[in-house]
């Protein structure tokens, strides 16, 4: 079918101006990381690297990213150990309880993370005040804030590789659980396992609301500091914004490298 | 004890009863087939075989052995699924050397092993592609390959070729049998298509409502139905209520029309019988035989041309006949036209009615 040349300028104006939607506000935080002053002008009236130099030397630099990196990696690391075998166990038993696993999946996206934070607060308080203002209890949280994308990620990847079928074929083979987890099972859901950990990490590692309130400064991450930094200077708080969303495109190419390597993407097959 | 023997095997899902005492025995080296309509029970009984459901009553025997309670993966059986199940992370060969990698096996015997499947199935040049970068066709010579490819004591194969087209269909099955005999493979198949279950097949078994209803080669099933369904499911039929005249001489009446009959089924005279008649046996005939008193007059309602014969139907008084002719001889007539049907000299009993019409079983 061939689009009409009237449509195709409408489509191209339309995919600019969502571009340029989502380009500017990138372009204007950098823009602002690199002048030396922008109040009345359009452009910026000089450049200069100042803010970026001083931001690397603030002392809480580099120790917040390397907290707010381990975290991520950590939360990545626990979501995917509760969610894949979990999935796979009831995919492959076809349990009745699944439905009710969805549904609860969605609860931390259906509660805003400051009540998710509150409640953690409150909770642990009664039970185990040692946990509270600790890593653990920020790591916790910030599992089951990512949990539903990584649980939803993982599910549709199983639907579409249709798990049930392969682990049949698996176990007529002769393959037992750990030889069709490790052959069939994970070489299978490395795009979604990709997709999940590059969306739970980016949950985790730009969270601001429950760090802010689960560990405030008494364990400072990368967002919270974001956060104090902001009213300190706004050049060095654009500058952590671009260093922000650096960490978080590599770890995203990595990990969608990585899983491009290792899994050839399933297509339709051909007829007859 | 038979090589693979089924015994009295149920199986239920809630309320539903998918299998109900199916009892069956394959030899070893035969090919078995589990024919029967969608929702019969076949699949289910296969997967029971498999070690993939269990059985909630009955045994499973291989080799003298009960399998029932082995796990799946330590019955030594081969499985080509109706999706074909490729793993598609790995490509035709490495999906055939999938069974013999899982058990540990060198590499080396692996790769030589691969090679004769793939040439046992004529997939040269194809090791190195993916499942997605095959056709059906080929899909499905992988999966079986797969199945073979660790020698397994039994290949079940669960309607593998009902995704493709009809070609490849027809060329597949040729090419099962053929295997099958070559490696003299214990097999239980499943379909619900009768002529793949009748081309292919040392016996068929036949199932209705999670029930085996009958077992037979595949010419006594067609020629000698012992029931309605047989009758009426394994190829076309002609099914007539006709009256028993002559219990001695197995002479049966339908409205003038008077048919033998070879078994009667103890129907005595004046009991009124279910009769198939093939409509490959029925003649066409442009004039009124002499003495026949088998032969009834008609008109040709619908004339449907399939390649080498052509289906009439044709309105006989009350009765409507099809009739299959080679189409050389179905050139002659058109549609409208009056014609002599004469009927097979022998005609199969599939039911004996009661007294209202209904049926009372054979």
């Amino acid at each position: 079918m061939t689009l009409s040349r009237s449509v195709r300028t409408v489509a191209l104006i339309l995919l600019g101006a969502f571009v340029l939607y989502l380009v500017l506000p990138l372009m204007a935080t950098l823009l602002f990381a690199l002048a030396t002053r922008w109040t009345t002008t359009v452009l910026p009236e000089q450049l200069t690297s100042t803010w970026i130099f001083q931001t690397v030397r603030e002392p809480r630099f580099l120790g917040t990213i390397r907290r707010s990196l381990t975290l991520g990696v950590v939360v990545i690391l626990v979501d995917l150990l509760l969610v894949v075998p979990a999935l796979v166990v009831m995919t492959v038993t076809r349990s009745r309880w699944r439905p009710l696993l969805d549904a609860a999946s969605l609860v931390p996206y259906a509660m805003p993370g400051v009540v998710l934070a509150l409640a953690l607060i409150r909770f642990y308080g009664m039970v185990f005040p040692a946990l509270l203002n600790t890593p653990w209890l920020l790591g916790a949280a910030h599992a089951a804030l990512a949990l539903p994308i990584v649980y939803w990620a993982i599910l549709n990847n199983l639907k579409a590789i249709k798990l049930y079928d392969l682990y049949e074929a698996a176990v007529t083979c002769g393959a037992r659980w750990p030889q069709i987890l490790r052959f069939v099972v994970l070489p299978n859901i490395r795009t979604g396992m990709a997709i999940a950990a590059v969306a739970g990490f980016t949950a985790s590692f730009t969270d601001f609301a429950v760090a802010n309130f689960v560990v405030g400064g008494s364990w400072l991450t990368f967002s919270v500091w974001q956060g104090y930094v902001m009213h300190q200077n706004g050049h060095i708080m654009a500058v952590t914004s671009v260093v922000s969303l650096v960490v978080t495109m590599v770890t995203t190419f990595l990990l969608i490298r990585l899983a491009h390597e290792s899994a050839p993407a399933p297509r339709h097959a051909r007829g007859g | 004890m038979a090589y693979l023997a089924l015994q009295n095997l149920s199986k239920r899902f809630g309320s539903t009863i998918a299998v109900a005492g199916v009892s069956l025995e394959v030899e070893r080296g035969e090919f078995v087939s589990l024919l029967g309509p969608s929702g019969c029970g076949k699949t289910t009984t296969l997967r029971l075989v498999a070690g993939l459901l269990t059985p909630d009553e009955g045994e499973i025997y291989l080799e003298g052995q009960s399998i029932s309670h082995v796990p799946a993966h330590g019955r030594g059986i081969g499985m080509v699924f109706q999706s074909w199940a490729l793993f598609p992370n790995m490509t035709a060969a490495q999906n055939v050397g999938f069974p013999l990698r899982i058990r540990g096996l060198p590499a080396d015997r692996i790769a030589s092993r691969v090679a004769e499947i793939v040439a046992l199935l004529g997939l040269e040049g194809l090791e190195h592609r993916y499942p997605h970068e095959l056709s059906g066709g080929q899909q499905q010579r992988v999966g079986l390959g797969r199945a073979l490819a660790r020698d397994p004591r039994v290949l079940l194969l669960d309607e593998p070729m009902s995704a493709l087209d009809a070609p490849v269909r027809k060329g597949l099955i040729v090419e099962i049998r053929r295997l099958q005999q070559q490696l003299d493979m214990t097999t239980l198949y499943v379909t619900h298509d009768q002529e793949e279950a009748l081309s292919m097949s040392d016996r068929v078994a036949l199932m209705d409502r999670g029930e085996i209803v009958e077992v037979g080669t595949p010419e006594r099933l067609y020629h000698e139905p012992a029931s309605a369904f047989a009758a009426t499911f394994i190829g076309a039929t002609n099914t007539l209520v006709a009256e028993v005249v002559d219990p001695e001489r197995g002479r049966v009446e339908i409205g003038g029309l008077a048919l033998r009959v070879s078994d009667l089924a103890g129907a005595g005279r004046g009991r009124r019988v279910r009769v198939s008649v093939r409509p490959e046996d029925i003649r066409l005939l442009d004039r009124q035989p002499v003495g026949g008193d088998a032969a009834v007059r008609g008109r040709v309602l619908v004339k449907t041309f399939m390649g080498a014969v052509t289906r009439l139907e044709v309105q006989c008084e009350d009765l409507r006949l099809r009739v299959d002719t080679p189409s050389s001889e179905a050139s002659k007539v058109s549609g409208q036209q009056e014609v002599w049907l004469l009927l097979p000299e022998r005609c199969r009993v599939i039911e004996v009615l009661d007294r209202e019409g209904s049926s009372s079983g054979r």
